[in-house]
């Protein structure tokens, strides 16, 4: 019997094995982890277009984001570089709280809590999106769906697995469930997909956001581009596209300030 | 029949004192009964007008999915059309358009979503009641805040605005650029170059969407007021998405502050001009409501049915939804109708406790007269007509007792309609039913209704309970009566 044979064999058997005993929970929990934390570092700053397009409008942004998890509470300025309606409308986040800014009315908002599910500057993500500090891999258990060998954009042979994610009782989200999708290879974790269900037993996703456009960026290899589309808007959509990202940047302490989101 | 009357009246004279007792406790009885139907009835128009006249009005027309979705671009977009249609109306006391949005106002630190109305105060005022709410300030101008619509950039300004996102974006990516890594020293580079921006930027964004002339003046709650913790003069700040899906932002300013004991209106609200909330949202000219008031509450069926003709309901371009006060709110249709049962069930518990009175009374004047009854039985009068006899004595008494009864009743109502029915000690705040406020004083309202139905029922109680003394009468034998002691 030659060596090729038993390999296929093998190759073979595993497949055929019960999904969940091919990756241990310790493995799973890397994977997971490693896709979720692709696009973060301790502290990242980027430059990124967003599109939006709804039934009634297309929109796109400019956007300059500078984000920092050090000091135990996650930061984040997001500033709106164009066009010219919303140049200079801020974002700021310091742990779960949510303030806005115009400098049209040199305004400052905090976003209540009532204002948390809408969507943040007309696009499909919402505020809660941007205040979440969910770590997929803290959040949620996880049990393998599927394995499977397939190609990633450029045809490379790449391992797939859908990971079913259920949150855990103190998991501070308001999903019943996520079905993760990542690939991997030489090391090499990406994630493909998000699925989202309100409902833990949900047959159809709520809302679906999907990675592609791998690319270098800051020294890693990203999924540069975001699409989030919900279920009950068909045909709407809005992406996120990389065009510059840096990891583990110094950011001074003075970028996370009212004063830095009034600037 | 003449003489028959003249025989019961006779009767109810010979024994003065058990008539008047018999008589005082029907008249208290039906004074009683008068004065819970003006309550109840003043109670219901209460709720019927605090519903109908501080918002809802009697009919409403909206886009088909609008009172489902409640979506902001589900509107009707030609209100022209329905005014005109609203007012060939015979039973059209008012109509006014309405436009609704959500937005978050703040105030300092304080902020609370809250519903925007845009009113059109004129045709408003003939419509709902909110202007005679006002507990400070006063109600909106008649003209709307001047506020110029913006028009899209012309070539030049777009090319001007492409280049200055662009510069912003260098300028980003150039201080990315410069940050070091997370183990070096500080970094240097700033936003050079974001202040001259700003002044082009409101340039631009001024073409786009220019500001008011001055913050558009609102009224809202006083609930509101204090949850914002605002005074009269005071600056809102809203923030909105239009109908386009832009964000919004303005300054209000609180001109009134009401205060009408309902949550709905006192907590979630702000009101302001329709083309103020108009221009704000993007509407230009579309509404969200048409709200009419008719002559009266029952002509609102009517009112209804004529602006259903008027305006095709069949779905397709243009269809409007027309619904009734009470299609809207079937269950503050329900609480009046409940209210109306269960009064009529307790003044049928007071007028069978009257009637056990009548029945005992005419029993005992039929044993009383035994004798004379065979007598008369005896010298040919026939049973029928001893029946009546008997019948009309009882109803000479009820008679009798529900004019000074509906005497007295109407005193109490009109002192409960001038001085009120307090139940502050039980209520302070009054009570609440489902979401249309109620005052803590009820008034009564004297109706026709209120009247007859309890005078009529007290006839028909007692004409019943005195059928048996009299059929027992009618019996008799006369020789065997003439024979009792």
């Amino acid at each position: 019997m030659s060596k090729t044979l038993i390999n296929a064999a093998l190759a073979l058997l595993l497949l055929l094995c019960p999904a969940a005993a091919l990756a241990g929970d310790a493995e799973l929990d890397r994977l997971v982890k490693k896709a979720d934390m692709v696009l973060r570092g301790k502290t990242s700053a980027g430059v990124f277009s967003m599109e939006v397009r709804t039934s009634s409008f297309k929109r796109a942004f400019k956007i300059v984001i500078w984000d920092s998890s050090q000091g135990g509470k996650d930061r984040t300025l997001m500033k709106i570089l164009g066009p010219a309606l919303w140049r200079g409308n801020g974002t700021l986040k310091v742990g779960s709280q949510l303030k806005m800014f115009n400098p049209r009315s040199n305004h400052v908002t905090v976003v209540g809590s009532s204002m948390l599910g809408d969507s943040w500057m007309g696009s499909h993500f919402t505020n809660d999106d941007l205040v979440k500090e969910t770590r997929l891999e803290r959040h949620y258990d996880k049990a393998l769906e599927k394995k499977w060998a397939g190609k990633d954009e450029q045809g490379k042979a790449v391992t797939y697995y859908r990971v079913r994610l259920t949150p855990r009782p103190t998991a501070p989200v308001a999903w019943g469930k996520i079905v993760y999708t990542l690939w991997a290879r030489d090391g090499l974790i990406l994630p493909t997909s998000a699925e989202y269900f309100r409902k833990a037993k949900g047959k159809k996703a709520n809302r679906t956001l999907t990675f592609s456009g791998v690319k270098e960026l800051g020294g890693r290899v990203v999924p540069s581009v975001m699409t989030m589309k919900v279920a009950r808007k068909p045909g709407e959509y809005t992406t996120v596209t990389y065009r510059a990202l840096k990891f583990d940047v110094k950011i001074p302490k003075s970028k996370f300030t009212e004063q830095a989101l009034r600037k | 029949m003449g003489a028959l009357m003249k025989m019961a009246w006779r009767n109810l004279g010979r024994n003065r004192r058990r008539t008047l007792i018999t008589g005082l406790a029907l008249a208290v009885g039906v004074a009683l009964c008068v004065a819970t139907y003006g309550l109840m009835d003043g109670m219901n128009a209460d709720i019927l007008r605090a519903l109908t006249r501080l918002d809802l009005g009697h009919v409403q027309a909206h886009h088909p999915d609008y009172p489902r979705k409640k979506t902001l671009r589900l509107t009707i977009d030609d209100p022209g059309r329905v005014v005109k249609a609203a007012r060939a109306q015979e039973a059209l006391a008012g109509v006014s358009t309405r436009a609704y949005g959500f937005g978050l106002v703040s105030h300092g630190s304080k902020s609370a979503g809250v519903q925007l109305v845009g009113i059109h105060p004129p045709s408003e005022r003939q419509v709902t009641e909110m202007h005679l709410q006002l507990a400070q300030g006063k109600y909106l101008d008649d003209a709307p805040t001047p506020w110029p619509r913006g028009r899209a950039l012309s070539q030049q300004e777009r090319a001007r605005d492409e280049a200055l996102t662009l510069s912003a974006e260098e300028a980003a990516l150039a201080e990315i650029d410069g940050l070091g890594g997370l183990e070096e020293g500080a970094a240097g580079a700033g936003a050079a170059g974001a202040g001259a921006q700003a002044g082009e930027t409101r340039e631009l964004a001024g073409v786009l969407d220019p500001p008011p002339a001055r913050p558009p003046r609102v009224f809202i709650g006083a609930d509101l007021a204090r949850i914002l913790k605002v005074k009269l003069g005071g600056k809102l700040f809203v923030m909105s998405q239009t109908v386009d899906g832009l964000s919004a932002e303005a300054f209000l300013e609180v001109a009134g502050i009401i205060k009408t004991g309902t949550g709905l209106y006192d907590r979630g609200r702000v009101y302001m001009h329709l083309a103020d909330l108009q221009r704000y949202l993007h509407l230009y000219g579309r509404v969200h409501e048409v709200a009419m008031v008719a002559s009266s509450s029952r002509q609102a069926a009517q009112l209804a049915g004529g602006l259903k003709q008027a305006i095709p309901a069949a779905a397709g371009e243009g269809a409007l939804l027309v619904q009734t006060w009470d299609e809207i709110r079937p269950d503050i249709k329900s609480i009046i109708q409940i209210n109306e049962v269960s009064t009529g069930i307790m003044v049928l518990i007071i007028y069978i406790v009257a009637a056990l009175g009548v029945l005992n009374t005419m029993l005992m004047a039929v044993f009383e007269r035994t004798r004379e009854l065979g007598m008369l039985k005896a010298i040919g009068m026939s049973g029928g007509r001893l029946v009546w006899l008997i019948v009309a004595e009882t109803l000479l008494l009820v008679l009798g007792a529900s004019v000074v009864g509906t005497g007295i009743g109407l005193g109490l109502d009109l002192y409960m309609m001038v001085h009120g029915f307090d139940l502050t000690s039980i209520m302070s705040e009054g009570l609440s039913l489902g979401g249309v406020g109620m005052k803590p004083v009820i008034h009564a309202a004297i109706t026709v209704n209120g009247i007859v139905t309890p005078t009529v029922m007290l006839g028909v109680i007692c004409f019943l309970a005195a059928l048996y003394p009299a059929i027992r009468a009618a019996r008799m034998r006369p020789a065997q009566g003439m024979r009792e002691v």
